[in-house]
């Protein structure tokens, strides 16, 4: 029997400080053309503190993870950082060796683990999950980490300083925010349950529309240009067809016991999508009902977005146990995938674990 | 396993004459898909391992721009096959050895034909900082990998552990320096070699416990083609005579992550292996990580 991969167990974490996209673009030296909050509909995004890295988000993100989790780090297999950003200390400190992974050895018993990083842009993590998934169908490991630390905004905070016109390529940094995220995936023999599909490739004629490298400006970090316009026009009308053809005449078209979670790049993004899904469907397959908005808060969380919304969706049921997902991925390279889930009661023990959380804090302040 | 090394190609760069990771990364591939007998719409896998690449990329991943340079079903207008993902790994120089065994499990699995592995780690000497040079020789190396033929050759086993307590003994990072911009500075303790001998000998044992294996059960052993010197400590490390050791070492500089692919063409160009002999593939990074693995020709 064939067995369909779960994610065992999900922890994120965001940071405390928020930076409110009004804070955002009253700080640039120009200002940009076009009303971002309402194009996007980002009103605020968590925000690193002085002293709080990529590192710090991915590492808080496996405690959480391993916290909800019935394995210990020894029992993980196989961990794969895919964050993008690799901001893991003053000065703009970007680590290129030790991996993201093996840095994590040191906090975490992964010492008899297969350790690498996979960064994949926004598809980092749904590119871990399809790997981790061939690596347990293969039989190599029994159980895989995946883990992204995205300390993001100070692409945000460059691009105050460096966009130089009102449609400047750096405008899409000025979307981005700050989440650490952790799963761990297995084998279950539940029937029904885990990724019953996913599929993922990569349209590299259009790599070079949203490139991320080092700033060339005395004040150093990092920056990231994009030809937004065309790359969210190229992603969304191949989303459209992909997501279309793969629920068109299965029971994913007439089900009622699902949502969509969709790369959270702005609220009008996600709107043209769905339109665009369901034109091609030929009938409303994605309904602003069923389809997961957390960019407003969140604000585009690269690699991480698709986890984070979940994890909040859980919190606020959202989500619950037993229901079906759909996750639709975009990326720059061009990346595009879908994944079709079912859940088992994930929602359920992430719920206890955020009692418990809350319990405690309340001892704390008593 | 059942996974075995297709075709390999390289692109020595022996005038420095090609200045960007891109173009070694066309120079291997393309002499490496041209000898396989896979066409490219059978590549379904394109993962890069440069960790130093041009402008130092950190989006999208290098390989999306190998994928386009080469052309391999880059140019989708649906989803539908044949199609191809690509992405990047990035380890140290072990990201090829992780490659392999990653491309293993995404064929096993069913996922992909064949998976092209490529790298071409490059430092722009113009960013990084002066007085401790990396050393890397700035090579292009491509594998294709795919299902082992009647037969044939084939990856047997794979094993990695990681030695976080002497991770201080090697790091590379960029940062702001006031006065040059973004620096990539590369820092190593005196020791460095000591550490890496002391994990790979560690790291060798625990695999052969694993494997209830002795190092005579291999025919030759794959190191890391750091240098000459490091080599010769290795097979003393290990125990083992010096002609045992893979040495295709360039006193030019640390072949790095294509360390793995020039000891394998090197093998099969001059019919080193017969049928049947095995190598033990022992490679060490920063972290400090061991990756160990069994080609059995």
């Amino acid at each position: 029997m064939r067995l369909n991969t779960v994610i065992e167990s999900l922890g994120v974490y965001t940071p405390e400080g928020r930076l409110t996209t009004k804070e955002l673009i009253d700080g640039c030296c120009v200002k940009p053309a076009i009303d971002l909050e309402d194009l996007t509909g980002i009103t605020t995004r968590p925000e690193v503190g002085e002293n709080e890295y990529a590192i710090d988000l991915a590492r808080e993100a496996v405690s959480r993870c391993l916290a909800i989790s019935r394995h210990n780090p020894e029992d993980i297999d196989l961990v794969i950082c895919t964050n993008i950003s690799r901001y893991n200390g003053p000065k703009f400190k970007a680590s290129f060796e030790p991996s993201t992974a093996a840095l994590l050895a040191r906090d975490f018993d992964f010492s008899n683990a297969i350790l690498f990083d996979e960064p994949n842009a926004c598809a980092g993590m749904f590119t871990a999950l399809h790997v981790v998934d061939a690596y347990l169908k293969a039989g190599f490991i029994k159980r895989g980490m995946v883990v992204s630390g995205e300390a993001l905004t100070c692409l945000a905070r460059n691009a105050q300083k460096e966009m130089k016109a009102p449609f400047d390529p750096q405008l899409a940094c000025l979307t981005v925010g700050d989440a650490g995220v952790a799963f761990i995936l297995e084998q279950t023999d539940q029937p029904g349950v885990g990724f019953h599909e996913m599929d993922l490739f990569t349209v590299a004629e259009h790599c070079d529309l949203c490139i991320g490298t080092y700033s060339r400006e005395k004040h150093g970090g990092f920056v990231m240009y994009t030809d937004s316009i065309k790359i969210h026009s190229i992603a969304i009308g191949l989303t459209a067809e992909h997501v279309g053809k793969t629920v068109k005449g299965t029971p994913w078209e007439n089900s009622t016991n699902h949502h969509y979670i969709m790369h959270q790049t702005g609220t009008r993004a996600i709107k043209t999508t769905r339109k665009m899904i369901n034109d091609w469907v030929g009938k409303e397959v994605c309904s602003k009902e069923n389809s997961i908005v957390n960019v407003v808060e969140r604000g585009n969380g690269a690699s991480t977005a698709h986890f984070v919304a979940l994890w909040d969706k859980i919190r606020d049921r959202t989500i619950q146990s037993r229901q079906n997902i759909l996750f639709a991925v975009q990326s720059s390279g061009i990346n595009l995938g879908v994944a079709l889930y079912t859940l088992d009661d994930l929602p359920e023990r992430v719920m206890n674990w955020s009692r418990a959380q809350e319990h405690e804090e309340i001892k704390e302040a008593v | 396993m059942g996974i075995a090394i297709e075709s390999i190609g390289l692109f020595a760069n022996s005038d420095n004459s090609v200045k960007t990771s891109l173009e070694l990364c066309k120079r291997a591939g393309e002499p490496c898909i041209a000898q396989s007998g896979y066409k490219k719409e059978d590549i379904g896998l394109v993962v890069a391992v440069s960790v130093y690449r041009d402008s130092y990329f950190c989006e999208p991943a290098f390989s999306s721009f190998v994928q386009n340079e080469l052309k391999i079903n880059h140019d989708k207008k649906d989803s539908s096959d044949p199609k191809t993902l690509s992405f990047d790994v990035l380890n140290g120089s072990m990201g090829f050895l992780n490659a392999c065994q990653l491309s293993a499990a995404m064929i096993i699995a069913g996922k992909t034909k064949a998976s092209l592995v490529i790298s071409s780690d490059l430092v722009d000497d113009n960013v990084s900082e002066k007085g401790d040079p990396p050393g890397f020789l700035h090579t292009g190396a491509a594998m294709l990998l795919a299902d082992r033929k009647n037969g044939g050759c084939e990856f047997t086993s794979f094993s990695f552990r990681t030695f976080a307590e002497l991770q201080d003994a090697c790091e590379a990072y960029m940062y702001n320096d006031e006065d040059r911009g973004m620096t990539l500075r590369f820092r190593r303790d005196p020791g460095l070699m000591e550490v890496y001998l002391k994990a790979l000998s560690q790291g060798v044992c625990g695999f052969l416990e694993k494997e209830k294996a002795g190092l005579d059960d291999f025919d030759m052993i794959i190191p890391s083609q750091i240098s000459s010197e490091f080599i010769t400590k290795a097979a003393d490390a290990l125990g083992v005579k010096r002609e045992k050791m893979i040495d295709v070492t360039r006193k030019e500089g640390d072949l790095f992550n294509a360390s793995l692919p020039v000891a394998m063409d090197h093998i099969l160009k001059h019919n080193l292996a017969r049928s049947g002999q095995r190598a033990l593939i022992a490679q060490v990074t920063s972290g400090i990580q061991v990756g160990c693995a069994v080609y059995q020709f």
